[in-house]
C-alpha cells in the first residue's frame, strides 16, 4: 500500500514535467548560455571544445585556396542584421582565409546591409593582412535586379555595375581593370540565410562554369545538401557551426569557435528537457490507467 | 563640437543594450514595452530601407542618369603624368588649378597615356580649348584603342577648327569619328591613347594652345523619365476606375519573371535529377554502394508516400509509404535541430555584445 503510494507520488511529480512553465526554461537558457560567455571574464577558464571539420567544411576551404592568383573571389553577402549571429562569424572567417592566401575579392549584396558589414569586416582585416581597397579588394554595394542583374554581370561586369559602394567609377579602380565578366572571377562565395543560391546558381554555375560555395543558416542547411551531392556547390558552411569548422582549419579563435562552448550548453539543455518532457508524458499516462 | 568617443560608445552601447532587453521581454509576456521596441526596429528598418534605396539605387542609377551628362574625366589637366610634349600653366586655367599648355610650332601632336579605357556608351567628347589667336589651322583628336584579338589597333578621328580667341568648350560626337580601315565601332575593347595632331597651318602659326578638362559623356538618360511612368502605373490599382492599367505593368513584369524563373528552374534542378539516377553496385567502394542504396530506398518511399491517386490500402503501398513517412520525419527531425542551432546561434551572438562589449568590460 506504501508503495503504491510513493510510487504514485514519484509519477505525480515526474508528470509535472510537461507542465514546467517556459519562464523557467527561458531562465535555465540565459544561465546555461551567459554563464559561458561571462566565465572568462571574472577569471574563471573553460575548456575550448574540439572541432572537427566536416567534408563540406574542408571542401569550402579547399575551393578558396585552389582560386587562380589571376582570378577573383567574389563574396556575396545576402544577409541582414537578423541573420549576423551565423552569417557574420561564417563571412568574416572566410574573408580572413582570402586575404591570407592573397587573393583578390569583390563584396557585394543582394541584399541591403550585408555588403555593409562585410566592408568592416575587410577593413577590419585589412590592417592585419596588408590589403588595400581599390588594389585588392572593393565594395559594389547592395545590387537590385536578381537573376537579370547576375546573368549580365556574367556577360559584362563594367557594363553592369558602374560604380562601386562609394560611387568612384569601375574603370577607376585598378583591380578591376582585368575583371571583366564571369570568366575573371574563380569562385563566389555566398552567405545568406534565405534561398538565394538558385539565382547564382542558374547563373555562375550553370552558364558560365564558375565554381560556388555557400555559407548559409542552420534553418536552411538540410536544403542546401543536395546542391554539394551534385557539384553545383563546392562547399558548405552550416550556421554558427560551420564558422567555427572553418575557423579550426584556419587556426583562429573566433566568433564562430567560441560560441560553441555555450552553444553545446543550450544543446544539452534542450536534449535534457526533450527527455524529461518525454518522462513527464510517460508519467502522466501511466497516472491515468491507474 | 567634439563629443568624447567614450562618450559615444557607452551611450550606443546602452541604447542598443535598452532595445535588444526590451525586445526580451516577450519572454516574460506580452507588454507595452516590447510594442515600442518592435515598432522602434520596424521603423528603423522602414526607414533604412527607403534611404538606401534612394542614396544607392534611384539616385546614381536612375535620377543622376536622367539629369547629368554621366561625364567621366580623361584627364583632369592639372599635372603632366601620362602626358608627352606637353607643360603645366598655372595662369592659364579653365577648370581647376592648371591647364595643358601645348606649343604647336615645337610639338606638333601631343598624346595622353593613361585614358579610362572603358569608354562603353559614349557618346560625345568634351574638353576646354583656348587659343590666343584666330588661325586658319585645326587639331586632330586620335582616339586609340586596342582591338579584340587577331585585328589591328583602331584609330578614331576627328578634327576642329581653331578660328577663336579665348576659352572655347567643344563638344565633338563619337558618331562623326571617322576610323581608318573597316573596324566597327561596337567591338572596340578599350581605349589606351588619346592624341592631338596640329595640321601644317597651326605649326606654322605658331599658336600656344591650352586645354583643360578633357571628359567623355554619355549624355542625359532623359528617357529615363518614362521607367517613373511605368513604376506610377502599379498605383492605379488603388483607382477603381483606373485599376485596369495596372495589368499592363503587373502582366510585364510577370512574363519577364515567368521566363527567368523557368530557364532558372531548368539550370538548377535538372542536374539534381540526372544525379538521382544512382547505380546500386559501385564496384569496389561499399560505403557509396550502401550510400546510394539508401538514397533510392529513400527517394522512392518518400515518392510513394506522395502518389495520393493511388489508395494506400495494399501492403506492398501501405508499408512503402508508411516508410516514405518515417523517414520524412527523420529530415523535420534534422531540421528542427537545426533550426535550434540556428536560434541559439542568434541569441548567443546578442548575449555576447551585451556581455563582452559593456564599456567597463571591454
Amino acid at each position: 500500500m506504501r508503495v503504491t503510494r510513493i510510487s504514485d507520488f514519484v509519477l505525480t511529480m515526474l508528470s509535472r514535467f510537461q507542465q514546467v512553465d517556459r519562464r523557467i526554461i527561458y531562465v535555465l537558457v540565459w544561465i546555461l548560455i551567459g554563464f559561458p560567455i561571462v566565465a572568462p571574464h571574472v577569471g574563471i577558464r573553460l575548456p575550448v571544445l574540439p572541432m572537427y571539420p566536416t567534408r563540406a567544411a574542408r571542401s569550402f576551404f579547399e575551393a578558396v585556396e585552389s582560386v587562380p592568383n589571376d582570378k577573383v573571389i567574389l563574396v556575396a553577402c545576402d544577409f541582414d542584421p537578423g541573420t549576423l549571429g551565423e552569417n557574420g562569424p561564417q563571412c568574416r572567417s572566410v574573408i580572413e582565409h582570402i586575404m591570407r592566401a592573397g587573393k583578390k575579392f569583390i563584396i557585394m549584396g543582394l541584399d541591403q546591409v550585408g555588403p555593409t558589414i562585410a566592408q568592416a569586416y575587410a577593413e577590419e582585416l585589412a590592417k592585419k593582412y596588408g590589403y588595400k581597397y581599390g588594389v585588392d579588394y572593393c565594395n559594389f554595394g547592395w545590387i537590385t535586379g536578381g537573376q537579370m542583374f547576375l546573368e549580365r554581370m556574367c556577360r559584362d561586369l563594367h557594363a553592369a555595375v558602374k560604380q562601386d559602394k562609394a560611387g568612384t567609377p569601375l574603370s577607376e579602380i585598378p583591380m578591376m581593370k582585368n575583371v571583366r565578366s564571369a570568366k575573371d572571377i574563380g569562385l563566389v562565395v555566398e552567405f545568406t540565410g534565405s534561398g538565394l543560391l538558385p539565382l547564382y546558381i542558374a547563373t555562375f554555375n550553370a552558364q558560365f562554369g564558375v565554381k560556388l560555395a555557400q555559407g548559409c543558416t542552420g534553418i536552411i542547411g538540410p536544403e542546401q545538401f543536395p546542391y554539394l551531392d551534385t557539384g553545383q556547390l563546392s562547399g558548405l558552411l552550416v550556421g554558427l557551426k560551420g564558422a567555427a569548422e572553418y575557423e579550426e582549419m584556419l587556426n583562429v579563435v573566433g566568433g564562430g569557435k567560441r560560441a560553441m562552448l555555450p552553444q553545446s550548453a543550450g544543446h544539452l539543455l534542450i536534449i535534457v528537457l526533450v527527455a524529461l518532457g518525454n518522462i513527464g508524458m510517460w508519467a502522466a499516462r501511466k497516472v491515468e490507467r491507474r | 563640437m567634439c563629443v568624447d568617443a567614450r562618450i559615444v560608445e557607452i551611450i550606443t552601447y546602452f541604447v542598443a543594450a535598452a532595445c535588444t532587453l526590451g525586445i526580451y521581454t516577450i519572454l516574460y509576456r506580452e507588454n507595452r514595452l516590447f510594442r515600442l521596441f518592435e515598432h522602434i526596429f520596424i521603423g528603423v528598418a522602414a526607414g533604412y530601407g527607403l534611404a538606401i534605396t534612394i542614396t544607392e539605387v534611384l539616385d546614381p542609377r536612375w535620377f543622376k542618369p536622367m539629369i547629368t551628362e554621366n561625364a567621366t574625366i580623361i584627364s583632369t589637366c592639372e599635372s603632366v603624368r601620362g602626358w608627352e610634349g606637353v607643360s603645366i600653366d598655372r595662369h592659364v586655367k579653365r577648370v581647376g588649378r592648371a591647364s595643358i599648355r601645348w606649343e604647336t610650332d615645337k610639338e606638333k601632336m601631343i598624346r595622353y597615356t593613361t585614358p579610362p579605357p572603358n569608354w562603353t556608351d559614349a557618346r560625345y567628347v568634351k574638353l576646354w580649348v583656348h587659343s590666343e589667336k584666330q588661325t586658319d589651322g585645326s587639331v586632330t583628336m586620335r582616339v586609340g584603342t586596342k582591338h579584340k584579338a587577331g585585328k589591328p589597333t583602331a584609330w578614331f578621328e576627328k578634327s576642329f577648327k581653331i578660328d577663336f580667341v579665348g576659352w572655347r568648350q567643344l563638344t565633338l560626337y563619337l558618331k562623326d569619328f571617322w576610323s581608318k580601315g573597316e573596324l566597327d565601332r561596337r567591338e572596340v575593347k578599350g581605349v589606351y591613347v588619346v592624341e592631338f595632331v596640329a595640321d601644317d597651318a597651326l605649326a606654322e602659326s605658331g599658336v600656344v594652345l591650352h586645354i583643360d578638362e578633357l571628359r567623355y559623356c554619355i549624355g542625359r538618360k532623359w528617357y529615363w523619365i518614362f521607367a517613373l511612368v511605368g513604376g506610377m502605373l502599379y498605383y492605379t490599382i488603388f483607382m477603381p476606375r483606373f485599376a485596369w492599367m495596372s495589368r499592363f505593368i503587373i502582366g510585364i513584369f510577370m512574363g519577364l519573371q515567368a521566363g527567368y524563373t523557368f530557364k532558372a528552374f531548368v539550370l538548377t534542378f535538372y542536374p539534381q535529377i540526372a544525379k538521382s539516377l544512382r547505380p546500386i553496385y559501385v564496384p569496389g567502394n561499399i560505403s557509396m554502394t550502401l550510400n546510394n542504396i539508401i538514397f533510392i530506398i529513400t527517394l522512392l518511399c518518400v515518392l510513394v508516400y506522395f502518389f495520393f491517386t493511388i489508395e494506400h490500402k495494399r501492403p506492398t503501398i501501405r508499408t512503402t509509404a508508411r516508410l516514405g513517412r518515417l523517414l520524412l520525419m527523420i529530415t523535420f527531425g534534422l531540421i528542427f535541430g537545426n533550426t535550434i542551432m540556428a536560434r541559439f546561434s542568434l541569441f548567443i551572438k546578442r548575449l555576447d555584445f551585451l556581455i563582452t562589449q559593456f564599456p567597463w568590460l571591454k
